[in-house]
């Protein structure tokens, strides 16, 4: 029997605005409940007032996601219980979304996944349970941090047109660059700036869902295909033994790697929206609308990095990471050549900050701008620039400074060279004729001796050139 | 005597803010035993401190802001800073407001002194304020009857000279009735005049605060200090009032329309009686032309749907999470909501938030929400055709005199007698309830409605025809 996945997610995105959606407190990290307010603790007689800056966000991602937009906003009542749900009801845009029907093109396999829609909404407060409060036993409580109480969200739906796990995670992936392509949002699902649920069914049939199961509670890329796979099989499981797939919601435990019912659907939930009675609809200021996005195919993307006939396991990590990708787009239209690039920015500036703690900063750019002028003037090679590397950051300072320092030296004379050459021949009579004799083999231990010898002063490329002048003259 | 008379004294020094909050003070010991009307009464000494500092203040003869000394009574729904803030309401009963209303900053700021908080039914829902967890108000006019709600405390410290003015919240007519009731005036703005920021939300597309007062120029004068665009408030908007102290606007030629479909809806006799009096009195000094609102009385079907199901949102905050009291020994959180929302509500809250749920849930909207939207917007329609005629409309402020306490009615009973109230609530207007006349001892109000925005016009008619009828 053949079985046919159908996987579709929610994913909020945390929008980037500095202010919380319906009140000026802040939306930056702080200690639990310092960034609070009456209105976003739901007090008595507070009122939510629009922060418009969210829409300036959420346009961005909206016109990337190709859709049709509707600049009149009208927000609603969405009526629910719980603890973290300050006011018994989260205010979000229902009907009309502020985007609908767009497709977003996946960044690797260039396929198209559907969009039903993109809406803005409130974000409820944080719930802290037992682990995180440190209480237990009797002194368990839920502890619930409003200061996420309010903080502006993207919301956006797809359809289920995604059909395995990898996929699910490039979809995923894909909207996080996006995101910070765009500026939108940092994404961090650590952070939880970028949050997904994803509806998943199997059927027997290409044509036919299978019935829908949700599942909540994954916190990373990982843990997202992890629960995937499980439920994949979990629900295949169930068809070829006969068992009902229930419509339900599930939770995704880490521990135990399998999913687990959270509750069960006997009917669909009844939000009992209706307009916000608090904020009149308004439309979109022409600023919002005309507001273009700079990046719209991560696909387009993908295929330019590929051309860079780099190592193949990187161009996905690359295009997935904005900095990055900017980086070293910067540095090959600076004529550094992409391989370089990629060896001396990814693989060693980054490779060598990390151990370190450290990230990559705007700067270390221009320190592979730098050593690549240094390597094309004959004046080291690559083995010396990472050397200037690894000491750039132990010492904490530029690499101009450390190659003035140890590397540059007063400039050997070719003749110089030559004469120092001559003499380690001149001292290895047998070794020389060793290799007259044709062992050439003997011709490493030569070069070993020199460059020992210039104490790392003189390229590599350049000794070797001499260096093998110098034996044909012998 | 009117605030403008109180602050000419307050400047001479032939009366200080001190000697007359002793007054009121002297006042509220000897009636408010009697009448309920307040939930809260700020600290003696702290009155009388404030009242000194402003009498001080008077002496030295620098410029002070417009309501200098002037005490002001708030309605317990309305948030003022280190104050309860119950809405007569168990589930509040432990709340203190951490920060001002908007229209009470800007009260603070034109130098009024807040005395106290006043009753009103639990949550604004009632006509009686006899749904109080504090006891029922008594109305100073005839201490065995109602003074109407839900602002009857409020009313009823303006009636009996507690305060020269006190805030209200009128959602279908919770000023007005009151007013009517205890033989004051009441102010309904039109909405989005005042800001609703800090006033406990009950039905926020139909909520607006108000003012009572023994005439309309005090009570127009406190609009004028509390109006204006608020940046807490999207709902709130800059309409013209003019400066605290100038005269009401000129009003030769005003045209009066007279609800003509009244007939059909009449009320009790001897309203009806004060009622064509005043309607006699008025023609002699003005046009009267009959107007049709053919739709306004479907109002109370439509506005016993919207309200309640803006409610049902607007008072599921109250799940004892983060504020005020909760049932302690809950064993788990939907224990804990449930039963706090059960012993802390009120029985007539319970049932509107029952009937706001229904009226919202999926394959019920259609039949019960949207129709009573639909039906709202044909009564804004009737009032615009009508005001292409007319420049201000009267209707009866209540079908009713006000009842004894403790009177039986069922809820629907009670919903009928807001019909001449609920219209203005449902088109967003401006309106004003004066005294017109009295039945056997007890008050009669009319209703002046006025176009939406023209708040000044309104209350320059309402001034000249309480003269009339006084």
């Amino acid at each position: 029997m053949e079985y046919y996945v159908h996987i579709g997610f929610e994913v909020h995105i945390r929008l980037a605005t500095k202010t919380k959606m319906f009140c000026s407190c802040s939306t930056e990290e702080g200690e639990p409940n310092t960034h609070i307010c009456p209105v976003c603790l739901g007090y008595p007689g507070a009122l939510p007032v629009p922060n418009k800056e969210a829409f300036k966000y959420a346009i961005k991602m909206a016109k990337a996601l190709n859709g049709k937009i509707n600049k009149t906003v009208i927000f609603a009542r969405k009526n629910y219980f719980y603890p973290d749900l300050p006011k018994g009801y989260q205010i979000t845009q229902h009907e009309p979304p502020l985007m609908e029907d767009g497709y977003l093109v996946l960044a690797e396999s260039g396929k198209k996944i559907r969009i039903i829609r993109l809406h803005v909404e409130e974000d409820a407060a944080k719930t802290l349970y037992d682990s995180e409060t440190g209480r237990q036993g009797e002194n368990a409580f839920l502890m619930v941090d409003y200061n996420r109480s309010g903080v502006p969200l993207a919301e956006i739906v797809s359809y289920p047109d995604i059909h395995d796990p990898d996929e699910g995670v490039e979809y995923l992936k894909t909207l996080q660059a996006l995101a910070r392509y765009l500026g939108v949002s940092e994404a961090n699902m650590e952070k939880g700036e970028m949050r997904a649920d994803v509806n998943i069914s199997v059927s027997t049939a290409p044509d036919k869902l299978g019935t829908k199961v949700e599942i909540k509670n994954m916190n990373s890329f990982k843990a997202i295909h992890d629960a995937l796979e499980y439920e994949i099989q979990r629900q295949i499981h169930a068809l070829e033994t006969g068992e009902t797939i229930y419509q339900e919601t599930r939770m995704w435990d880490e521990a135990s790697g399998k999913t687990l019912v959270m509750r069960r659907k006997e009917t669909s939930d009844d939000y009992r929206y209706f307009p916000e009675p608090d904020i009149p609809p308004f439309e979109l200021e022409q600023e919002v609308i005309d507001i273009e996005p700079e990046f719209d195919d991560l696909h387009k993307l993908y295929k330019e990095v590929n051309s860079w006939n780099i190592d193949e396991k990187k161009v996905g990590f690359i295009v997935y990471s904005p900095e990055i990708y900017k980086a070293l787009k910067y540095l090959i239209e600076k004529g550094v050549p992409p391989k370089f690039a990629v060896s001396m920015y990814l693989d060693e500036i980054k490779g060598q900050l990390e151990k370190s703690g450290l990230s990559l900063e705007d700067r270390h750019k221009d320190w592979v701008v730098y050593l690549h002028k240094l390597i094309s003037d004959g004046k080291i090679d690559n083995s010396i620039a990472k050397k200037i590397i690894r000491k750039a950051i132990s010492q904490n300072k530029e690499p101009k400074e450390i190659y003035e320092a140890e590397f540059s030296g007063p400039s050997i004379s070719e003749e110089d060279i030559r004469k120092t050459i001559r003499d380690i021949l001149a001292k290895n009579p047998d070794i020389v004729q060793k290799y007259k004799d044709g062992k050439k083999s003997v011709f490493g231990f030569l070069m070993g001796q020199c460059m020992k010898a210039f104490g790392g002063k003189v390229p590599a490329a350049t000794v070797k050139k001499l260096l093998g002048e110098e034996l044909e003259r012998v | 005597m009117t605030i403008k008379e109180l602050r000419k004294r307050f400047i001479s020094g032939e009366l200080t803010p001190l000697e007359y909050m002793e007054e009121l003070l002297e006042t509220i010991r000897q009636k408010e035993r009697k009448i309920n009307a307040f939930t809260h009464l700020e600290k003696t000494d702290t009155l009388l401190k404030e009242a000194e500092l402003w009498t001080e203040k008077y002496k030295s003869g620098e410029e002070l802001p417009p309501l200098a000394g002037i005490p002001v009574a708030i309605k317990d729904n309305i948030a003022v800073k280190d104050m309860p803030l119950t809405c007569a309401s168990k589930i509040l009963q432990e709340f203190t407001s951490p920060y001002d209303a908007t229209a009470v900053r800007k009260l603070k700021e034109a130098g009024a002194i807040i005395i106290g908080k006043t009753n009103l039914d639990e949550f604004a829902m009632g006509s009686t304020t006899e749904f109080s967890i504090f006891g029922p108000t008594h109305n100073p006019v005839d201490l065995e009857r109602v003074p109407g709600g839900s602002s009857g405390g409020s009313a009823a410290s303006v009636a009996a000279g507690m305060v020269p003015v006190a805030l209200g919240s009128d959602t279908g007519g919770s000023v007005r009735q009151p007013a009517s009731f205890t033989d004051t005036v009441g102010i309904k703005p039109s909405y989005g005049m005042v800001s609703r920021y800090g006033l406990v939300a009950f039905a926020s597309s139909l909520d607006q605060i108000g003012v009572l007062a023994k005439n309309v120029e005090d009570a127009s004068l406190i609009i004028r200090v509390i109006a204006g665009k608020d940046k807490y408030d999207a709902t709130s908007r800059e309409l013209s009032v003019k400066n605290i102290f100038d005269a009401f606007e000129t009003i030769d030629g005003v045209k009066i329309g007279v609800w003509k479909e009244l007939d059909n809806h009449p009320a009790e006799d001897g309203v009806m009686k004060v009622w064509d009096d005043a309607i006699m009195k008025a023609s002699k000094e003005f046009q009267m032309i009959p107007v049709s609102l053919p739709d306004i009385a479907s109002g109370i079907a439509s506005y016993y749907l919207i309200a309640p199901a803006e409610a049902s949102a607007n008072l599921a905050r109250y799940d004892g999470v983060r504020y005020a009291w909760r049932v302690l020994d809950a064993s788990t959180y939907k224990e804990m909501v449930k039963r706090t929302r059960t012993i802390g509500f009120g029985k007539e809250v319970k049932r509107r938030i029952m009937i706001g749920t229904f009226a919202l849930s999926a394959g019920y909207q259609d039949a019960f929400y949207k129709k009573a939207v639909a039906m709202r917007y044909r009564i804004m329609q009737n009032f615009e055709e009508a005001f292409k005629q007319v420049d201000v409309i009267l209707v009866p402020t209540s079908p009713k005199l006000p009842w004894k306490i403790g009177q039986k009615m069922s809820p629907s009973e009670v919903y009928k007698a807001d019909l001449y109230t609920i219209p203005v609530n449902l088109a967003g207007l401006p309106a004003v309830s004066i005294p017109a006349g009295y039945v056997d001892n007890l008050p009669v109000g009319i209703q002046v409605i006025g176009k939406y925005g023209e708040d000044e016009k309104v209350w320059a008619v309402a001034d000249k025809l309480m003269g009339l009828w006084r």
